[in-house]
């Protein structure tokens, strides 16, 4: 297990889409960091229902930013599986290793790793942002940071999980992507309608972030932070149970 | 103890049949030329080897190993360089050397020797992507002996590489079979395969055909090739005698074994042949006989 540890570290490693990836959420951050904390201040009219944020909600509240960004651990996760599966690639692994569980485990803890490491970079981005231009004083206390990262990881987690079962099913990166970024915008939609509201991952994202400005919008939070927990753990589950049964049980 | 065997092995994808019912041992510690034209089951049989497919029925065991039940002891013991070698465009020839013995749990200690081995160590550094077809054949090898496997599987290893990369891959080849590995070498094309084959399996639409030593599958000579002076007047000469007779090259090719009353015909008629050797069918001939092709 161990190497293959190691290998999924080096096929990621090199290559250049992981670097890109990171400077485009980096770059999204920025934006996101400038509508939500500037643009409020400099133009409140056009700023509509955004209200003005003042340290220090001003930093945890690009936790919550960070955490939408799906598109990244998806893209991550479809490309590292999906261009093997797409390939000669997967069969010539499994001939090294037949155990497509082992594969699937390798990939989920080293792309999880990277994706969360992705994250917490657009976290820094963000306390930047924040410490430049956001008004008012005071951080918040390191718990406060600790929990909410910890929150991250495990929603990065769940993105990564999506993301490979994608890949595993559809065994081709563009329409993976397709249907990964579809099922996050789709879901995102039907977030609106109670009876999936509950099951939804990205209600239980924005509840477990505490995404109040999200909830006020969209019109109350219904879970608390363990129902929002124990959702994403149970959509990280299933969809690691997609990858695995795909895997399987097509013929490679 | 046959190193690789299959037992009524079928499998169908959609309403085409792979395999039917294929019963073949491939034996050990030689090189084994798994002969078939294009869409015989060669590649669905190395699949089934290797795990990749699930047959429909049928078993195949490696070394004693049913692959069924055992195929991460299989895997250990057998290596494959598939059709098309999957490897890492975006890394070099070291870095994908590395993720395979990462992903193998061997050690890095090889990977200078086996690069050596295949003639890769000047472009180890540079990326896959940048290599020719015979490279990435020849680092697909290299990868494939990482966990100096007991059997080797090569599919069309000749394919696509001009004659200089096909002497080369022939050498190696045989030079791993001599150092007790066996090595099974997949090839549409017969005359590669007469070059570097001990034992020969000729499947066709997914049945056995033959199997055997390839002096059994090709059989004994059927005919001589005579260099003689005149040879225009020494063909008539054998014709007289009730001989069929060629002229190829200037040479004869008389339809006949028996090389002693070819001699005596000849020198009868005042001809001293310079050479009688005898000829063997090669594997084409074999193959579209026994198949009922080309007729």
């Amino acid at each position: 297990m161990t190497g293959l540890l190691r290998a999924e570290v080096r096929k990621l490693a090199g290559r250049k889409l992981y670097w890109i990836l990171l400077a485009v959420l980096a770059g999204f951050v920025v934006v996101a960091a400038f509508f939500v904390l500037v643009f409020p201040r400099i133009a409140p009219a056009e700023a509509g229902p955004i209200p003005v944020i003042d340290k220090p909600d001003a930093y945890l509240v690009g936790v919550g930013q960070v955490a939408s960004q799906v598109w990244f651990p998806v893209i991550l996760a479809v490309v590292m599986l999906g261009t093997e599966t797409g390939s000669s690639l997967w069969a010539t692994n499994l001939t090294r290793e037949p155990r497509r569980g082992r594969h699937l485990a390798a990939k989920t803890g080293v792309l999880g790793l990277a994706a969360i490491a992705g994250a917490v970079l657009g976290v820094l981005v963000w306390t930047a942002a924040a410490a430049a231009w956001a008004s008012g004083s005071g951080t918040p206390e390191v718990g406060d940071w600790a929990d909410r990262v910890a929150k991250l990881g495990l929603i990065e987690l769940v993105w990564v999980s999506i993301g490979l079962a994608a890949a595993a099913g559809l065994r081709s990166v563009g329409p993976a992507v397709g249907v990964g970024l579809g099922f996050s915008f789709l879901d995102a939609v039907l977030a609106v309608w109670a009876p999936w509201r509950r099951w939804s991952p990205t209600w239980a994202t924005s509840s477990l972030m505490d995404g109040r400005r999200v909830s006020d919008i969209l019109g109350g939070g219904e879970m608390t932070a363990g129902e929002a927990a124990l959702v994403l753990v149970l959509w990280c589950v299933l969809a690691l149970v997609v990858a695995w049964a795909a895997l399987r049980f097509r013929e490679p | 103890m046959p190193s690789i065997s299959l037992v009524d092995v079928a499998k169908r994808y959609g309403k085409t049949t792979a395999l039917d019912g294929l019963t073949v041992d491939f034996p050990s510690g030689s090189v084994v030329g798994f002969l078939g034209p294009n869409g015989a089951g060669k590649t669905t049989t190395f699949r089934c080897i290797l795990g990749l497919t699930r047959p429909d029925r049928g078993t195949v065991q490696v070394l004693g190993y049913d692959v069924a039940r055992h195929l991460v002891e299989v895997t250990r013991r057998v290596a494959a360089v598939l059709e098309d070698p999957g490897l890492y465009d975006t890394h070099s020839g070291v870095a994908n050397m590395l993720i395979a013995a990462d992903t193998l749990g061997e050690g890095h200690d090889r990977i200078e020797e086996l690069l050596e081995l295949v003639d890769l160590t000047a472009a180890a550094g540079r990326r896959v992507k940048g290599y020719s077809k015979g490279m990435r054949q020849r680092l697909a090898l290299a990868t494939a002996l990482l966990s100096d496997p007991e059997i080797l599987l090569l599919d069309e290893p000749l394919d696509g590489l001009d004659p200089a990369g096909q002497r080369a891959m022939k050498t190696k080849l045989v030079a791993l079979a001599r150092s007790g590995k066996t090595v099974v070498v997949s090839s549409h094309d017969l005359a590669d395969i007469e070059q570097l084959a001990d034992h020969v399996v000729m499947i066709h639409r997914g049945r056995l055909v033959a199997q055997g030593p390839l002096s059994e599958v090709v059989g004994p000579a059927r005919s001589l090739v005579v260099e003689v002076d005149r040879p225009s007047e020494a063909a008539e000469a054998l014709r007289a005698a009730g001989f069929g007779v060629e002229l190829a090259d200037g040479r004869l090719v008389v339809d006949t074994e028996d090389g002693t009353r070819v001699n005596r015909v000849l020198s009868e008629a005042g001809f001293h042949p310079s050479a009688l050797t005898p000829r063997r069918p090669g594997l084409e001939e074999v193959f579209l006989r026994l198949t009922g092709e080309g007729t």
